[in-house]
């Protein structure tokens, strides 16, 4: 039923003092990427790919290789926002597919906690029309996104609260989450209005971190690991650079790129054991239900209200405890398909899903005007 | 420049190329969308070509200055530049004429979307007038 993997990670890891404030954004790629070298025993010299993205540097792959001593003869730094480590997937496979590649290396590291917004300018380049306005970016772009799906659908502000409230009871499963205590739909509705009707408790968390991950042909797995994490597909897609020139409000670029992948992975929604979906607010999870074609478009503050996406509910969503309780680094991208690796390893500890074979991972860009979709499945899938 | 209505303090944005000649408009309290001949498609914000059909130089039409609230939010921090102005309501707007611009909507007793509104000006800066949005009617304050 399902096609050929396109790509094996065998390698992935945090780096291992992200919330030490010990080193820079690049000493953290560094880290993780030591750590997923190690683990998928390559020898460095082995790696002819670079991939990363970042808000700190410009030309990241450049610094990833000087940190390292490593030069490559493939290299990509794309920055399509938070989900660019989704993208960079299918971007190796299709380096390797044309042979330019055989291991690559994509790697990310952030200090934005520690040393607050000392990003790349053009970063958070503004847009001169909207700027005399004073939008706080990113949550007000996502306000004006809950804003719309609320009038058009009858969204309601409890039903955007249950993401928070689900996610934070997976938050309480995994030791390294930075918030564990339960919430309930209440404490987010009585927590200080940001961006009405986004409340603190809709938004997520401000961290360190980072991540690395060693990907290679499916083929060169089978001589590095019993345990290889296969990529089925991958897609992307971006509409707009501003909110400004978002088309509708209500439905992100994931409603091209989700159907996209499941499709070029020959999946159907029923095949997903575990989803981590990009949640920078609670609204994009239920965008992005939508998009992804969980439930019709409108449906998705009524799909997640029973509880559904909480531990031992019918669709285990963002295990970790996500961006909003678990950690997010500025680009939760990374974040996200570590947890996908550590699910589909059955390493997931107390937030272990049970025969986790095959995971979506959905990440987001922009002010939701981009996205990544991937579709990640061990060796127990593929038999 | 014109007198201007409303007066907040604001930011100025660094403007460049089509950026400066929309803001330069606003001086003169017009606000400007364009229009292609070509394809009679309207546009916002300007370009230098017309992103539906590609036909270059765009014309510079002036907008009728209503339109409705298509969505909003209501912003509780303060961004920098801002004292003193917050909740205040930023808003994007969707013209009479199509295109949709980020605005803010002011002397609202209630805001809502699909409300009709209509165009007045706030200086928020020396030299600097940006376009605001009041409601039509009986949502004025
Ligand atoms: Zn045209």
């Amino acid at each position: 039923m399902s096609g050929e993997p396109i790509l094996a990670i065998v390698g992935a890891a945090a780096p291992a003092s992200q919330d030490t404030g010990t080193y820079t954004p690049a000493g953290l790629m560094a880290e993780a990427s030591a750590a997923a070298i190690k683990q998928a025993g390559i020898e460095k010299s082995d790696i002819d790919g670079l991939f990363s993205a970042s808000s700190f540097y410009y030309m990241p792959t450049l610094n990833l290789g000087e940190y390292l001593d490593i030069t490559p003869r493939y290299s990509d730094s794309t920055t399509i926002g938070g989900c660019s480590f989704v993208a960079h997937l299918h971007h190796a496979a299709a380096a390797i597919a044309a042979g330019e590649m055989t291991i690559g290396l994509i790697a990310y590291g952030s200090t934005q906690r520690s040393i607050g917004s000392r990003f790349v300018k053009s970063m958070s380049e503004p847009l001169a029309y909207e700027v005399p306005y004073g939008p706080m970016w990113p949550i007000a772009g996502f306000a004006l996104q809950a804003q719309r799906h609320m009038h058009e659908f009858g969204t309601t502000s409890e039903q955007l609260a249950e993401v928070a409230v689900a996610t934070r009871g997976w938050a309480g499963l995994n030791p390294a989450a930075a918030m564990r205590d339960p919430i309930t739909v209440e404490d987010v509705l009585n927590s200080p209005m940001i961006c009405s009707p986004l409340h603190r408790l809709d938004c997520c968390l401000v961290t360190d971190g980072g991540g690395a991950l060693i990907v290679t042909s499916p083929e060169r797995a089978r001589d590095l690991t019993d345990q290889p994490i296969y990529v089925l597909s991958g897609s992307e897609a971006h509409i707009a650079r501003y909110v400004t020139g978002h088309p509708d409000f209500v439905t992100s670029p994931g409603a091209i790129s989700g159907p996209a992948a499941l499709d070029k992975a020959g999946v159907s929604l029923e095949d997903i054991d575990h989803v981590q979906i990009y949640d920078p607010f609670t609204i994009a999870v239920i965008i992005a239900l939508e998009d992804l074609g969980f439930c019709a478009k409108g449906e998705g503050g009524a799909f997640v209200e029973d509880g559904k996406t909480r531990p031992g509910g019918s669709l285990p969503l963002n295990t970790d405890g996500g961006g909003l309780s678990n950690r997010h680094p500025g680009m939760l991208g990374m974040n996200l398909i570590l947890e996908a690796v550590a699910q589909l390893r059955a390493d997931a500890g107390d937030r272990q899903v049970a025969d986790a074979n095959v995971s979506l991972v959905h990440g987001l860009g922009g002010v939701y005007t981009a996205t990544a979709t991937a579709v990640l499945a061990n060796k127990s899938f593929l038999k | 420049m014109t007198s201007s209505v409303y007066d907040f303090s604001g930011v100025a944005p660094a403007a460049h190329g089509e950026e400066s000649t929309w803001f330069e408009y606003c001086r003169d309290h017009r606000l400007m969308i364009q229009h292609c001949a070509s394809c009679d498609q309207y546009q916002f914000p300007p370009r230098s070509i017309c992103a539906s059909c590609l036909a270059e130089s765009p014309q510079w039409v002036e907008a009728a200055g209503t339109g409705i609230v298509f969505t909003y939010t209501n912003q509780y921090r303060e961004p920098p530049g801002f004292k003193g102005q917050v909740p205040y309501t930023i808003a994007m707007i969707e013209l009479e004429e199509g295109p949709r611009l980020m605005s803010r909507v002011v002397d609202a007793k209630h805001i809502k979307i699909g409300m009709p509104v209509e165009i007045r000006w706030a200086t928020i800066a020396e030299g600097t007038d940006v376009p605001v949005f009041v409601p039509i009617g009986t949502d004025s304050l």
